[in-house]
């Protein structure tokens, strides 16, 4: 992949209103997938990400933007001529079909020749492990066996573009996993672009290399996971990812000879440089993860908390930290963990906070670039 | 509610025997008697329907089975008296009786004609009105209109529409200069009766096949525009397909139909010119009620009957499945 490249995907501020205006489904959304990327859309229900794949697949019209596929706008080609393959959340696997029609059903009607098509089903067939079901009728067949057929039928038209919509919500949990595993096979393989909407940050996180998260139709971080789970652009993006979900301290910054201090009770943090000129008190958020908070005994003037509440998982437990008022969670390792009612000290990994503007609430590093 | 009580009684009740019977508890609680008592009552609400159904349709059922194995006639004495003769009707019907043949042959060409019309017409004005467009709801309520006259009305007034000077032949006489004589031709004759038909009758089909096409999934039409497939791809491909169980339900109520075409039929051609129209219904009446051989237009009838319910019973067949639910 070089540079002169053009994006897969690329939106470009995308906008759908229904009724007239009155309800804004999406709102200015601008976002772009590399080639053989997998992007999550995540955001809770209603944020307008099925709209947004409805759109980029050519079921539904924006009402203004634009969308390029390979650096063409697609907007006056129909749906079906994009090269864009869905897979629906309930697969819409045509039950009055055997699962070889279904899987030949984007060859056949684009008048492919009939060896090319039983080639292609074969073939697709075999990657998705669907050999031994091919005569079967797809009314027969279970969740995930159906998600396949969904999925081969999608393939063997060799879309530029896969958009999965919640593809594993309809799967019981076990089903799910494989499912994941699936994917990421598949992905790997084929070298496809994959975007992926889905309301579970865990599939997000593990199979998409780019999250965009959504809320109100707005999009609020379209970064690398990482980047999303240790630099949250907002803080709905820092509360909605990561369970449980990044502290959010009130506090403010000081700044004195060009250092910047983050001051929230009795922590003080160094803020980097580089917050822009301002006040020399200002109010300001600070973001944590609970797994970036270490506790120890109580000693030489930290930051102390109270332990209120204490949920065990297994390997690690999850505290719940009363400090001066602000309430935290804090992960600990559920062996020789304090116990409720005890008084902690709290260190915090300098390298994995967040800040966030008060009024704006948006990640002071983002605003600053 | 009294009539919830009174419905679930029944429900656990089988031929008219409470469920606690049927275990036979060995000594009854006071709910399993007031159980017995509320189904004692519920059996005797029942009973005197009960009573007159038995009257009404399973003794003639019986009586006409009976009478036909045997010639007997009202002119004849008593069909008491009447002797058994076995099959020989059924096989004077089968074997030599060429108009019986040839009404049940023409009441099933009669029923592929019109079956494919109104169901081409119904499924056609069903797909123009997934559409909005300006005054549908009126439209809807019209098209609905010939499915409610009765069929006498219906049949007398094709009757008068396609008399030789009637408004259907005056407007021809306009337009082409020349009018067919309707009742005179057994080809005009089937197209009269045909043209009643299908507009008596494409209504209910429309009705249905709306139904089904709105109730339809629409992820699967979707996934079918998606994958590259044209407008009349979907339609064939998927649409049709998964309408399939709505449509032989609605082919399998109007077949029964037909295969009972009387009215109007009656009154328009009354069978002829000839018996170029008689239906098989037709036919059993002029059998049984103007020439009084009563026995064999009952084996007339018993054969239809079984021929019906052969003819359901294969058209059902590509669906039962999907009707009843299939198992996994």
């Amino acid at each position: 992949m070089t540079h002169t490249d053009p994006p897969k995907l690329e939106l470009v501020a995308l906008r759908k209103e229904y009724d007239g205006g009155e309800v804004v489904a999406v709102e200015n959304l601008s976002l772009s997938v590399q080639p053989g990327e997998t992007l999550a859309i995540l955001g809770p229900s209603g944020c307008g990400k099925s709209t947004t794949l409805n759109m980029i697949v050519g079921i539904e019209t924006p009402t203004s933007g634009d969308i390029l596929i390979d650096g063409v706008s697609v907007l006056d080609q129909p749906a079906g001529r994009r090269s864009v393959g869905l897979v629906f959340q309930d697969y819409a696997v045509f039950t009055h079909m055997t699962v070889a029609q279904n899987l030949a059903f984007g060859l056949k009607v684009r008048g492919v020749a009939k060896p090319e098509i039983a080639r292609a089903v074969g073939e697709t067939a075999h990657m998705l492990g669907l050999t031994g079901q091919l005569g079967l009728r797809a009314s027969r067949l279970g969740g995930s066996e159906l998600q396949r057929v969904a999925i081969g039928r999608t393939l063997v038209t060799k879309p530029a573009l896969l958009l999965l919509d919640e593809p594993l919500s309809n799967l019981e949990t076990e089903m799910r996993a494989a499912m994941r595993r699936e994917l990421r096979r598949l992905q790997q393989e084929i070298g496809l672009t994959i975007i992926y909407v889905t309301h579970d940050q865990i599939e997000a996180l593990s199979l998409a290399q780019q999250i965009a998260v959504m809320s109100h139709g707005k999009l609020r971080q379209c970064a690398p996971t990482d980047v999303v789970y240790e630099q949250p652009a907002h803080t709905f993006v820092a509360g909605f990812i990561g369970a449980p979900p990044m502290n959010i301290l009130h506090g403010a910054f000081e700044t004195r000879a060009g250092a910047s201090t983050f001051v929230a009770g009795s922590v003080r943090i160094d803020a980097p440089g580089g917050l822009g000129p301002g006040p020399s008190h200002r109010r300001g958020l600070m973001g944590v993860r609970p797994d970036a908070i270490t506790l120890a005994t109580p000693a030489e003037g930290a930051a102390t908390a109270t332990v209120r509440r204490i949920e065990p998982l297994g390997a690690e437990a999850v505290l719940t930290l009363d400090m001066n008022g602000q309430h935290l969670a804090a992960t600990a390792p559920a062996r020789n963990c304090p116990s409720e009612g005890d008084h902690v000290a709290l260190m915090f990994d300098h390298d994995r906070v967040a800040f966030f503007d008060a009024d704006s609430l948006r990640n002071l590093k983002e605003l600053s670039a | 509610m009294p009539q919830e009580i009174a419905i679930s009684d029944l429900k656990g009740t089988r031929l008219g025997v409470p469920a606690a019977d049927r275990t036979s508890a060995p000594s009854p609680t006071g709910a399993q008697r007031a159980a017995r008592k509320r189904a004692r009552f519920a059996r005797g609400l029942a009973a005197p329907g009960m009573v007159i159904s038995v009257f009404v349709l399973v003794v003639p059922l019986l009586v006409a089975l009976a009478m036909s194995f045997t010639t007997w006639s009202p002119t004849r004495g008593s069909l008491l008296d009447a002797g058994f003769e076995g099959l020989f009707n059924y096989e004077e019907l089968l074997v030599y009786d060429t108009r019986f043949v040839e009404a049940v042959a023409r009441t099933l060409t009669l029923s592929v004609i019109c079956l494919s019309l109104e169901l081409a017409i119904g499924l056609g004005l069903a797909v123009i009105f997934l559409r909005e467009f300006k005054g549908k709801s009126v439209l809807f309520s019209t098209l609905l209109t010939p499915m409610m006259v009765m069929p006498v009305v219906v049949g007398y007034t094709f009757w008068m529409l396609f008399q030789s000077n009637g408004p259907i032949n005056q407007i021809s006489m306009i337009l082409f200069g020349t009018a067919p004589e309707w009742f005179r031709s057994a080809f005009f004759a089937w197209i009269v009766v045909i043209v009643t038909e299908v507009w008596h009758w494409t209504p209910l089909f429309f009705l249905i096949m709306l139904s089904g096409l709105n109730s339809l999934p629409e992820n699967p039409i979707r996934a079918a525009v998606i994958l590259g497939a044209s407008p009349r791809q979907v339609f064939w491909r998927v649409v049709l397909p998964m309408l399939k169980p709505v449509i032989i339900v609605a082919l399998v109520i109007r077949a029964m139909e037909i295969v009972k075409l009387f009215d109007e039929v009656f009154i328009l051609t009354r069978g002829g010119p000839s018996t170029s129209t008689e239906t098989i219904s037709l036919y059993i009446y002029k059998l049984a009620f103007q020439d009084f051989q009563l026995a064999y237009g009952a084996a007339a009838a018993f054969l239809v009957l079984i021929g019906t319910l052969l003819m359901v019973h294969f058209l059902l067949a590509p669906v039962r499945d999907q009707l009843l639910g299939e198992p996994r």
